[in-house]
């Protein structure tokens, strides 16, 4: 069952009906059974691990409470990663480590696969844990509560992570029914559909033709360019769709859930970039990795002793660098053990400490042409600037292997261009082709992608849903209807594939 | 209680587009008989797949020994699917004589695109909700289960499937390749005059090892299964359950003899055409008689297979020739028969 399939909606259904039809203090396991069973549908016996995840989490938390233990918040964290590692990469261990957990998980061995959602459980619990370690949230006495506040099964899949703080009393306090919050919350699911089934499935038509789907390209040239930025537009597309869908679906049972999108196009650096993508994950290392580093005995060591040599700003400096690279380490390992993810995180971090290196002189420059740094020619060349320089890194994730994904990059200045449209004269697949898509579909892309800006330009003003149910009910219905209609007709789904979540992946 | 009113209304609008929507996405499949033109006077019902689709010409049949019936069978049907609609059409319509092709044996869960075909046709009831879980049990590879994971819903919304069709109104292909196919239906029976020729023919009834390729000839569990189900159903309803095989090139000698058996333990008649004497009265010419390489017929072909199962129909069973009678259903038959002969005699 994925978010985007038939089932998940008839599922979401009947879970809001039974969350509404019981009273408000047994919401909350209402929304615990729906989510065990949505993660028994989803991954069957896989249900055990999360079930394990959720018990060490539970029990370290405890712990914490007797008193600072930063050695049990240390083997927490590494039972964890073991934990993840071993689920993530069974492989690893051979064939009989991979049946035994497929045996014990109801699973196929051939199609095994790691346990739905575990590393935003890893994500989520070690984020709790060391709340409560800090003492910024107090350690949950209901076990079955942790569960709940887990495994919410609409951000199970795909996050956004959550803090307990956030989360954990909207679960537990009910909610009354509430109109505005269905239609909102189905209003936002709808557009997440249409970025990720109408868009994003199209986008991935574009970008498996670019690049040869990696088994050898016959494009290059300027379409290398365009691939590039094809495979960013069809990650956000992808993301910030499902998370559309979830957020929506959690609004439906009057939870809101926190944004991990905001206009991260529109960014003028990359640090800023960064807390407008992916912010759930941005803000998580921040506060966990980032913050647990500089805060740390050795890194206040290395400040103390570098600033007798090299001052005071170049040694916040330097210990921010090296707390940089550990946390897009964190970032690259986390999406997998792979050089393609370290390299995207290698570009990133690298994009990250460039920015530090140079805030002293451009600091200095801003100081000294104020009106110039200050135009809205100089903004939007930042903004141009920030996208270019942050697109690559979304090729460097997507691309399967390393050399191949380069090698396809270098074909920019080794071989002619293919067309951009192709025509098939003859047998069941004649037609004419622009980018890999029948001329209805790319009609369809282009058109959807305007949509989209035009929604997006509206939306940074004013809630486009606001301004939705502003307007005449005939005009309100008709819009909606049709993009109702619009998904059903132009969704890639069905016999259509729209590939896979690609975060659910990671 | 406004906004939950204005909520049902919307949704009740939504539907309302979805279900025009479906309509005409849908394939145009209906090449089945008109049942309430041929009335309850029917002697014998022809169920399976498309060898029989292909070879049985009911109007044929009429015009040679005034005995009406139709062919129910649809493109690559397995046996649960039959047993479905059989089960369906028995509710409607009462046969001497139900003929059930052996061809359909040769399927077990069947292709999901195909059973699609029938799913389409099935107005939503609980037997149709009852087939479609059938098809989603497995054989135990659970290969068509997987494949069958999206076709239980394109079963139950067919719009699920073909909403990517949109783009054939621009086409002007929205008919669907299927009522090209079947443009020309008389009774069930799916007329073509295409002609194709066999290069190297097989002989009639090759052993596997002739025919020189390795497949399942016994029986599975499975169809027994529905066959009995088949059979109870025919019992139920007091109608007479007859195995036959068309002639076909690929019906292989072993194949042949495991049905034989089974027929006799079952206490079956099974009329197969394959068999030299048959073969040698049908006179096939395998230079004109064949529209594809697939054991299926042209009208040539098809002519005279029907008339040897008419005259079968003769000597075996007591059906009445209708033709003296006079009665309405004389009228539509008559009018059938010479749209046929008005299709076969029509220049190309």
């Amino acid at each position: 069952m994925t978010l985007v399939s038939v089932s998940f909606l008839i599922f979401l259904a009947a879970a809001v009906l039974v969350y509404y039809l019981t009273p408000q203090k047994g919401q909350w396991i209402v929304l615990l059974l729906a989510s065990l069973v949505f993660y028994w549908l989803c991954s069957k016996g896989f249900l055990i691990f999360l079930l394990l995840f959720a018990g060490i989490i539970y029990v370290f938390a405890r712990s914490f409470e007797t008193g600072k233990k930063k050695l049990l918040v240390l083997l927490e964290v590494a039972i964890l990663i073991v934990l993840l590692i071993v689920l993530k990469y069974a492989g690893w261990f051979g064939d009989g480590f991979v049946r035994f957990l497929s045996t014990i998980s109801f699973q196929k061995p051939l199609s095994f696969v790691a346990p739905l959602g575990i590393s935003y459980v890893l994500l989520t619990g070690i984020g709790y844990s060391v709340d409560v370690f800090r003492g910024t949230v107090t350690a949950e006495k209901n076990f079955l509560k942790v569960l709940s506040f887990l495994s919410f099964f609409p951000a199970i899949t795909q996050g956004p992570i959550n803090r307990f703080s956030d989360l954990s009393g909207q679960l537990m306090e009910g909610h009354r029914f509430s109109y505005e919050a269905l239609v909102f919350g189905i209003q936002r699911m709808l557009w997440g559909f249409v970025k990720k089934l109408v868009i994003a499935g199209r986008l991935n038509v574009v970008m498996l033709e670019l690049t040869g789907s990696w088994q050898g390209s016959k494009y290059s040239g300027a379409y290398v360019v365009l691939t590039v930025a094809i495979c960013s537009l069809n990650i956000f597309m992808d993301f910030s769709g499902c998370m559309d869908i979830v957020i929506g679906a959690a609004e439906i049972f009057g939870i809101r859930l926190p944004e991990n999108f905001d206009h991260p196009y529109l960014a003028r650096s990359m640090p800023e970039f960064w807390r407008k993508w992916h912010i759930t994950l941005g803000e998580w290392l921040r506060d966990y990795v980032m913050f647990s580093f500089t805060m740390s005995a050795p890194a206040k060591k290395m400040n103390k002793s570098l600033k007798g040599k090299v001052g005071r700003k170049t040694a916040a400096a330097l210990v921010s660098i090296i707390g940089v690279l550990f946390v897009w380490l964190v970032f690259g390992l986390w999406h997998g053990i792979s050089g393609t993810f370290l390299l995207a995180a290698a570009y990133y971090a690298l994009l990250i400490i460039g920015g530090i290196v140079i805030e002293e002189p451009v600091k200095r420059f801003r100081s000294k042409y104020p009106q110039f740094t200050e135009s809205k020619g100089f903004q939007i060349f930042r903004t141009v600037r920030t996208y270019f320089l942050g697109i690559p890194g979304a090729y460097l994730m997507l691309m399967p292997q390393v050399k191949s994904g380069l090698q396809f990059l270098a074909t920019i200045f080794t071989r002619p261009a293919a067309q951009f449209v192709v025509k098939i004269t003859e047998g069941e697949g004649a037609g004419t082709f622009l980018l890999g898509l029948d001329i209805y579909d790319f009609t369809v892309l282009i058109l959807s992608l305007i949509l989209w800006l035009v929604v997006t330009t509206l939306h940074r003003k004013k809630d486009v849903r606001i301004r939705l149910s502003n307007i005449h009910i005939v005009p309100r219905w008709a819009i909606l209807l049709a993009v109702v209609i619009a998904v059903v007709l132009f969704g890639f789904y069905g016999d259509l594939n729209a590939g896979s979540f690609i975060y659910q992946g990671y | 209680m406004k906004k939950l009113g204005k909520a049902v209304l919307f949704c009740l609008i939504l539907a309302v587009l979805l279900a025009f929507l479906n309509r005409i996405l849908m394939p145009d499949t209906t090449f089945q008989a008109d049942t309430e033109k041929i009335g309850d006077e029917v002697d014998y019902m022809v169920v399976g797949t498309s060898n029989v689709f292909y070879c049985v010409n009911p109007t044929v049949i009429w015009n040679e020994a005034g005995y009406t019936g139709y062919d129910l069978s649809l493109e690559q049907a397995p046996l649960i699917i039959t047993y479905y609609q059989l089960k369906a059409e028995l509710k409607k319509v009462k046969p001497e004589t139900v003929f059930l092709d052996c061809a359909a044996f040769e399927y077990n869960y069947g292709i999901a695109s195909m059973n699609q075909l029938a799913l389409d046709k099935m107005p939503l009831s609980m037997d149709k909700l009852r087939l479609i879980k059938a098809l989603g049990e497995d054989d135990k590879d659970h290969h068509i289960a997987e494949e069958n994971k999206y076709s239980k819903i394109n079963y139950l919304l067919p719009l699920h499937k073909f909403h990517d069709r949109w783009k054939e109104i621009f086409g002007g292909t929205l008919k669907s390749r299927y009522h090209e196919k079947y443009e020309n239906t008389f009774a069930g029976y799916v007329a073509t005059k295409d002609h194709f020729v066999y290069q190297n023919p097989h002989k009639w009834l090759p052993t596997m090892e002739e025919f020189g390729a390795s497949f399942e000839t016994n029986i599975t569990d499975l169809n027994r299964e529905y066959f009995e189900k088949i059979q109870a159903l025919c019992a139920e309803h007091d109608v007479e359950l007859i195995l036959i095989k068309t002639p076909s090139k690929g019906w292989l000698l072993e194949t042949h003899k495991n049905m034989k058996q089974f027929a006799e333990e079952e206490g079956l008649e099974f009329l197969d055409m394959n068999e030299e004497t048959v073969i040698e009265a049908l006179a096939i010419d395998e230079q004109v008689d064949f529209c594809d390489s697939s054991s299926h017929f042209n009208i040539y072909g098809t002519e005279k297979i029907s008339r040897y199962l008419a005259e079968w129909m003769q000597t075996h069973q007591d059906y009445a020739d209708k033709r003296v009678q006079g009665t309405g259903t004389n009228a539509y038959w008559n009018f059938l028969y010479a749209d046929y002969l008005a299709f076969k005699n029509a220049e190309d």
